[in-house]
């Protein structure tokens, strides 16, 4: 290798070196951002367990509707779905683990 | 019935807090048909029972739907980082309209590494089927990915730089998906999926078993879960995982029980590996003594057949096969290191127990040392100055010298040689301090060696003894791979020649 090769890869590099500082192209953030597709695979689940009270339905919060929507929406299940939900918690030399008996989303 | 939070309790963040590699970013549940809607066991509320034995709890959650039961019964030891965990169905499975049982696992992976960007290029969803194959999805991706797995899985993870969290079925799950997705909240390294069907005759049968793993990735730890569970920690490629898991990983936890001082680990690894390969290292000395007493006459056989490098070169082989030196014997030894080193490239940066370790002034033996910010970015360098990679640059350099005194190597290879720890200075300034320590020490090492086997190598014994050679080896049979060598250089030759007369 002489001094021609070296002076030749020396300027190359400078010049990558100069494309990346300058001129290199901007990461697609908002790509992310907008990307259905994201949302969907996060959202899947609490969709699919939202037992939130449909707004266009008639708003009488009292407890014999919100029976009647877990029978809409669970049918023969409906009787486990209301209830308080309990937390435990057990420890081990390693783990510290907390369950509940019925989802906490 | 699910978890709300499992924590790691002997290991916490880079900036000391708890570490919950579950937490309310994370939701399991298993979900079937019935009369055409969709029921969540996750949204059923289920009776609790805690049940102690000597070395293990049992908490059982039931449900009774008119005589028709189903229990979940999870089991936690002691010791360990596995919860077990089945289902036991009594008349459950006649609710279920489809025959089909599915499994699902979302979570966003939580930030508990100092580097994101770091972080994030080593986080990942992983599968391993019962047959074998393993695959995961492609680390670096920038946009939502999915991987269907066709075939009956083993088991499923959440594989981060340091830690795992996974999903392991006894009798295999049917089939599956992985999926996973960039984050755009700093808090969250990566998003993903993990969802599956258990086999509904397991499930009739009581024989729906699986374990749950929330832990550290260890090699003893992993290798202990089940099968090909330690491919949870990347050990490179081909042959280098057989290095590092029977020569590295041993002698590093050999070390460990005896010390806590990681630095000093590694300097003691470093003088036990090189010890093992110090015969090969002898070997690649003495031919290179052998070559460098031969110099003068090399010069002298280039300068006979000045410009006709063919003839020199078969001229230079004769010399060589009447001293009895194989010129390739120089270069093997030193390539049959290279692996060695390669395979340390990829179990320091995944090597757990370096982790948080700190040591003169590197606070994170797993993470670069920075001894200097600059307000700016280099390009392919960085915006911090890395101590131990200057070190190691530096040494190389030295080192590449002091060899460079002794060796024949001329021409392009020469700068080369130089060239390189150049390019190491870019390459790992970002890499973890405990990888360019490592290799400044065995630089420091090699040094030692050299400087150790000038002393007891005589030089001129060596001359004395390839003169003996020579005389030996005059009537000696060249051997076949010489002979055939040199007809091919000859064929060669006069296939020029004769090239030559036609124009």
């Amino acid at each position: 290798m002489d001094k021609n090769n070296i002076i030749g890869l020396t300027l190359m590099m400078v010049m990558l070196a100069v494309y990346f500082q300058f001129f290199s192209p901007e990461p697609p953030v908002s790509e992310i951002i907008d990307n259905p597709v994201v949302d969907n695979s996060s959202s899947k689940l609490s969709e699919k367990v939202n037992n939130e009270v449909p707004s266009d339905l008639p708003l009488d919060p009292s407890d014999s509707t919100l029976n009647q929507l877990n029978k809409l929406k669970y049918g023969f299940f409906a009787s486990k779905i209301a209830g308080e939900e309990s937390i435990i918690s057990l420890t081990t030399e390693e783990l510290e683990v907390t369950f509940t008996s019925k989802g906490g989303l | 019935m699910d978890f709300k939070n499992v924590e790691i309790k002997n290991y916490t963040t880079y900036d000391s807090l708890p570490l919950h590699l579950f937490n309310e970013n994370h939701a399991i549940d298993i979900y079937f048909e019935h009369l055409s809607k969709s029921i969540s066991l996750k949204d059923l509320i289920f009776e609790s029972e805690l049940i102690k034995y000597s070395d293990s709890t049992e908490l059982v959650y039931s449900l009774d739907l008119n005589g028709k039961r189903l229990r979940q019964i999870y089991t936690l030891y002691d010791q360990g980082f596995v919860i077990n965990y089945r289902i036991e169905n009594d008349g459950f499975d006649e609710l279920i309209d489809t025959k089909n049982l599915n499994f699902y696992w979302e979570g966003k992976m939580p930030k508990i590494e100092r580097e994101l960007l770091d972080a994030r290029q080593r986080a990942t969803t992983r599968y391993y089927s019962i047959s074998g194959n393993t695959d995961y999805i492609s680390k670096t991706s920038t946009e939502y990915e999915e991987m269907p797995i066709d075939e009956p899985v083993k088991w499923l993870a959440f594989n981060q730089k340091f830690f795992t969290a996974s999903v392991i079925a006894e009798n295999g799950f049917s089939k599956g998906l992985i999926t996973l997705a960039p984050s755009i909240d700093d808090q969250i390294v990566k998003q993903g999926a993990l969802s599956s069907e258990i086999p509904f005759t397991d499930f009739v049968n009581n024989q729906a078993r699986f374990k749950f793993f929330f832990g550290p990735n260890k090699y003893s730890i992993l290798n202990e879960v089940t099968e090909g569970f330690s491919q949870n920690i990347e050990l490179g490629w081909v042959f280098l995982p057989f290095i590092n898991k029977y020569l590295i990983i041993p002698i590093f936890n050999f070390l460990e029980r005896f010390m806590s001082n990681y630095g000093l680990i590694i300097i003691i690894m470093v003088l036990i590996i090189r010890l093992i390969l110090s015969p090969l290292t002898y070997k690649s000395h003495i031919s290179m003594a052998k070559m460098r007493v031969l110099k003068p006459e090399l010069d002298a056989i280039k300068e006979k057949h000045d410009g006709d490098m063919q003839k020199a070169q078969s001229d230079q082989m004769e010399l060589y096969r009447k001293a009895g030196i194989n010129p390739l014997s120089g270069c093997i030894p030193v390539l049959l290191q290279f692996p060695i080193l390669v395979s340390l490239f990829y179990f320091i940066p995944s090597a757990i127990e370096l982790r948080l370790e700190s040591f003169l002034w590197a606070d994170d033996l797993s993470s670069y040392d920075s001894i200097l910010s600059l307000p700016f970015n280099i390009p392919f360098y960085g915006d911090h100055v890395s101590l131990f990679t200057l070190l190691m640059a530096g040494s190389t350099i030295l080192y590449t010298m002091a060899n460079s005194q002794m060796t024949t190597i001329q021409g392009p290879m020469k700068t080369m040689q130089y060239l390189m720890p150049i390019m190491f200075l870019f390459f790992f300034n970002s890499y973890p301090s405990g990888l360019s320590y490592y290799y400044f020490i065995t630089n420091l090492v090699s040094f030692g060696q050299i400087a150790l086997f000038r002393k007891f190598v005589n030089e001129d014994k060596i001359k004395l003894i390839m003169e003996e050679n020579k005389k030996k080896n005059v009537n000696k049979k060249k051997s076949k791979f010489q002979t055939r060598l040199e007809d091919a250089m000859k064929a060669n030759q006069t296939a020029q020649k004769n090239k030559g007369k036609k124009k």
